[in-house]
């Protein structure tokens, strides 16, 4: 597919030629994004440079009753930048301007295709930075962050993107140009830009981000406690929450897990340990150092058998390059892994934990863990050899079996890699009732004629349901069996 | 650049690649973590421009998804190569093998333009490949020199009579010295009378070997190199010898093949890497110093040009040499250097202040991940501070002889470093000249700040170093 040629024309006369493209390669590159077990060539790739032009597209769009997508970095893993329908992409990599820092109100203003990072690198000079850090933070842009309400490590106890957006411009579907909040917090009537974040790119193309700023804390203490057993690291994160105390972060990782980092990356991490636990806490130096006691003893009290402390800011550097990457150094051990995103409440850690080690010995796999043990969120990583379908097969039903469970055990689909075409189909299990109409409503008040990302988020009505994450989405090329295993299925942390 | 042409066998792609040991393709996941470090990519906005698109791209042909056409090489013959892709990477995809492969299969598949035949045949397959046509290519363009008409064309209108790449590519000139490095010391065992007694070299294995009280080192020299810039080989060698090093710097020797690889020119590097080891192997030597960080990338990974099952090996060039042993000797000048800091702390060096940028090739940092040394080197010098340069570590856009092919792309790449430049000189308005270890990038930042008027001296690193010294000490 491509453009019609008057379509490309009318296009061309906004953008300019050079910034419309549907040549066969240009779509091949944007048929995936960080998931590329699905593929799916948009009908052409557009590139605005301002405002302006993104509204003229949009509008020229909707008129034609053409579908349309925006994306980021692409770095999504649940397949929310792969276009459905044949849409049209509307790269938003031109918009990467950081407009203005305020330090009084404690702002910075930026458009959508900034890097998150960047915004850290641009303010930390003068002691500030931006807290939701997803480990994909040096490539993800602020605009992907905004529709995945996306959250990283130290999202215990800074929250997630919704908790440090004050605003945003957008377009609407029909090319309308909304401003929703401002620089300061509180909006009377209901919380629109609340709806607007999470939204995974439905309801509207972001063009202008207000984010909060966060002082650096004064002090930061990290600590690594050592397990024999995955159980007991559990029951220190619940033990540290139940006195009280709200670490910066905490972070666990599996047996299976530390062999991989320790070739990769050699944190010194010790081989033997079933579990090592990572935890941050940070703020003001006074008390901190006490408050570090405290944990320490707490750690060993529920069955650590040594806690560690970095010494300085390169033992730290390395503990949380070891956890960032964690997912890259699998391929040490593994041809190829499935990661899977689900939540639980903290309390079910180490029952869901030995449930998923059970699901995986049923079939066979071996099932790695590695993950946001504050939040309890998952992400078990089922390693496969891509060359052996069968292995492929299973490490799928394992994915869905691990989801079922999480539902089970009263959590969610998702934790920060969003619904996208992935999930899409889940989302019936997870809200029966009318739930899930109300939200469609919601969608459907914001984009009423479902031109903007289509099949996503919500399951499409006839659909067979039998395998959930297998089934192909609509005009989507499920790639064959042979090829898709070699895909793998995108990383993430 | 215009590449015209045509796949030139019935072969398919995907059966080209299948025999070009592409299995490390499969450990990109696509997730992207690379796109930030990417110059081409944050120039031009496009996927398919971007690490992971190119890496996409090169799979869809191993994959047998696409084929050799135009619309699929162009973007992979706009990436620069720089490799700082590689560096972002967590998986340890090693894209600039991927690529070079890839380049190899373009090159030996496909029909270029005459225009693209001509200049490769006199550039790759002549001059680089021949000591003699670079000394006489060095002597005559070191008589252009001397006629002024470069600085006549930079420098006065007459310069608005030529198309402004041309006009640029004055400004690259590298200094030619119509001398040859090499032939002037070939083969002579240049030792130290300063040297005190030092700690025998080790090797970069860090394995105890020969155990002699000097360790024995060879020179590499290069092509341009060889017969230009004589300064930098000149301070390499004075630095040697400080430290106590026999040098020898066989005559022998031949350009290192990697703008042949760039290319795609694998048969031509293939032919230069066995005269280099028949040039070093036979001296006992304790390291192989390289000087140009985009030689000693290229001397340290000759084994891929040598794989095992490859098409290559089909044809009989399977290689026998164990390339471990060869390669594990090379290493570059600033890390040899740093090894021995007792001995350079016990050398006289000026103390008056001086305050500099340092910029690292791609080369060095992203292929060789050589980065503290000589930024160590540099900050333990008296005197001297080391202020920072913003994206130190992003490409200048030189790229061998890019600047050449793709001069708007890499005019786009350059312009970003100078405004950095520009930018670390407001805050230090004092900062004298910027430090950097390859003479591509040299030439090119050179050529970008004089363009621009930006009042900066560029040196190699062992130039400064050298300079530092006090006068009785060089
Ligand atoms: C290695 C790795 C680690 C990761 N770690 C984390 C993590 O720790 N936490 C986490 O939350 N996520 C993580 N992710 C997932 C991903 O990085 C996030 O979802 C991120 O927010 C996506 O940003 P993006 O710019 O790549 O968006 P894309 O992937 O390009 O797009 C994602 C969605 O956002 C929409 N969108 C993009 N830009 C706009 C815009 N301007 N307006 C409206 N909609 C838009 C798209 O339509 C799409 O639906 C990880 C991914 C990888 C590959
Ligand atoms: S090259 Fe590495 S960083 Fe880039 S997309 Fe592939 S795996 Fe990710
Ligand atoms: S080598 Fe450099 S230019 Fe090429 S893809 Fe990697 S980062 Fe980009």
């Amino acid at each position: 597919m491509s453009f019609e040629s008057n379509i490309r024309e009318e296009l061309a006369k906004i953008l300019g030629k050079e910034w419309v493209k549907d040549d066969s390669v240009t779509l091949y590159t944007y048929r995936c994004d960080g998931l590329t077990l699905y593929t799916a060539p948009p009908m052409g790739v557009v590139f605005p440079g301002a405002v302006q032009e993104l509204v003229s597209v949009v509008k020229l769009l909707h008129k034609h009753k053409i579908s349309f997508i925006a994306r980021g970095a692409g770095t999504g893993l649940s397949g929310g930048a792969v276009p459905q329908d044949e849409s049209v992409i509307i790269e938003m990599a031109r918009f990467k301007e950081v407009h203005e820092v305020d330090w009084i109100n404690r702002t910075i203003t930026v458009d959508p295709g900034v890097i998150n990072l960047r915004i850290t690198e641009d303010v930390q000079s003068q002691g500030y930075h931006y807290a939701p850090d997803p480990s994909s933070q040096k490539a993800c842009t602020i605009g992907g962050n905004v529709a995945e309400n996306s959250g990283g490590p130290h999202t215990l106890k800074y929250g997630v993107t919704v908790n440090h957006v004050l605003g945003v411009e957008m377009v609407l579907p029909d090319g309308e140009l909304i401003k929703l909040g401002g620089k300061h917090l509180g909006m009377p009537g209901p919380d629109l830009l609340g709806l607007m974040i999470g939204s995974e790119g439905t309801f509207g193309i972001i063009t202008k981000i207000i984010c909060r700023l966060t002082p650096n804390p004064e002090k930061a203490v990290t600590m690594l406690g050592i397990y024999k057993s995955v159980h007991d690291a559990c029951e220190s994160v619940s033990s540290i929450i139940r006195h009280g105390i709200i670490p910066a972060a905490m972070e666990m990782l599996d047996k299976i897990v530390i062999s991989a980092v320790e070739k990769a990356l050699k944190p010194g991490f010790p081989l033997d340990a079933e579990a090592v636990l990572i935890v941050e806490l940070d703020g003001l130096a006074d008390g901190l150092d006490a408050e570090a006691e405290i944990v320490e003893k707490l750690l060993k009290e529920s069955g650590a058998t040594t806690v560690n402390r970095a010494r300085d800011e390169v033992e730290r550097d390395k503990i949380w390059r070891a956890r960032k990457e964690a997912f890259g150094a699998i391929g040490q051990i593994s041809p190829s892994y499935y990661v899977q995103d689900g939540v639980i409440p903290r309390s079910k850690l180490p029952e869901v934990l030995n449930e998923i080690s059970a699901i995986g010995k049923k079939h066979g796999l071996t099932v790695a863990n590695v993950f946001h043990a504050g939040d309890g969120n998952l992400h078990p990583l089922i390693l496969y050899d891509y060359e052996n379908p069968e292995e492929v097969e299973k490490s799928h039903k394992i994915g869905e079996e691990i989801l079922s469970s999480c539902i089970r055990h009263g959590g969610t689909l998702s934790g920060e890699h969003g619904i996208g075409i992935e999930k899409a189909e889940w989302m019936k299990d997870l809200y029966p009732g009318n739930s899930l109409d109300n939200m469609q409503n919601v969608r459907t008040f914001f984009n009423p004629e479902n031109l903007l990302n289509p099949g996503k988020l919500f399951p499409q009505p006839g659909r067979c349901a039998e395998s959930k994450s297998g089934t192909p989405p609509r005009n989507a090329t499920v790639l064959d069996k042979s090829k898709m295993v070699a895909s793998k299925s995108g990383i993430a942390v | 650049m215009n590449i015209n042409f045509s796949q030139k066998t019935a072969v398919s792609a995907k059966e080209l690649f299948r025999l070009a040991e592409f299995d490390n393709i499969l450990k990109c996941v696509h997730c992207g973590l690379c796109l930030e470090s990417c110059p081409t990519y944050r120039e031009l906005d496009d996927e398919k421009d971007s690490p992971r698109g190119r890496l996409y791209l090169m799979r869809g042909l191993w994959e047998g998804a696409l084929e050799l056409r135009q619309s699929v090489v162009e973007p992979l013959s706009r990436c620069v190569n720089c490799r700082a892709c590689e560096s972002a990477c967590p998986s340890g995809v090693p894209y600039g093998e991927l690529l070079e492969k890839t380049r190899g299969i373009i090159f030996e598949n496909t029909t270029q333009s005459f225009k693209e035949r001509v200049l490769r045949r006199l550039l790759l397959k002549g001059l680089f490949r021949s000591t003699s046509l670079m000394i006489t290519a060095s002597y005559l363009l070191k008589i252009y020199a001397t006629t002024g008409l470069p600085k006549l064309i930079t420098k006065t209108f007459v310069g608005k009579l030529f198309p402004r790449s041309f006009v640029f590519q004055q400004h690259l000139l590298p200094n030619f010295s119509g001398k040859s490095f090499k032939l002037k010391y070939a083969d002579e065992v240049i030792s130290s009378e300063v040297s005190e007694k030092i700690k025998p070299y080790t090797g970069p294995s860090g394995k105890s070997k020969r155990l002699k009280s000097k360790p024995r080192v060879g020179m590499f020299s290069g092509c341009i190199m060889d017969v230009s810039e004589a300064a930098i080989h000149e301070s390499t060698l004075t630095l040697l010898h400080h430290i106590g090093c026999e040098v020898v710097v066989p005559g022998n020797q031949v350009c290192c093949g990697a703008i042949h690889v760039h290319s795609g020119d694998r048969e031509t590097a293939r032919e230069l890497a066995l005269k280099n080891l028949v040039a070093f192997e036979p001296r006992h030597l304790d390291a192989i110093i390289t000087n140009a960080a985009g030689c000693g990338a290229q001397l340290k990974e000759y084994n891929l040009l040598f794989s095992k099952e490859t098409s290559e090996a089909k044809k009989g060039v399977r290689s026998t040499v164990n390339w471990q042993d060869f390669e594990k000797k090379i290493i570059d000048v600033l890390e040899f250097l740093s090894r021995y800091p007792k001995l350079l702390e016990k050398l006289s060096w000026r103390e008056d202040e001086d305050t500099v940028l340092y910029d690292a090739p791609c080369h060095l940092i992203h292929a060789q991940k050589v980065d503290e040394n000589p930024r160590q080197l540099l900050n333990n010098l008296p005197g001297v501070t080391l202020v920072p340069l913003k994206e130190s570590d992003w490409c200048c856009g030189s790229g061998g002889i890019y600047n050449l092919v793709h001069p708007e792309l890499s005019g786009a790449v350059l312009k970003r470093k100078t405004e950095s430049i520009r930018q670390a000189l407001t805050t230090n308005p004092n900062a004298t000249n910027i430090i950097t270890g390859n003479p591509g990038c040299l030439y090119q930042i050179r050529a970008g700040i004089r363009s621009e008027n930006i009042d900066l001296h560029i040196l190699h690193p062992v130039v400064y170093l050298a300079g530092r010294l006090k006068k009785n000490e060089s």
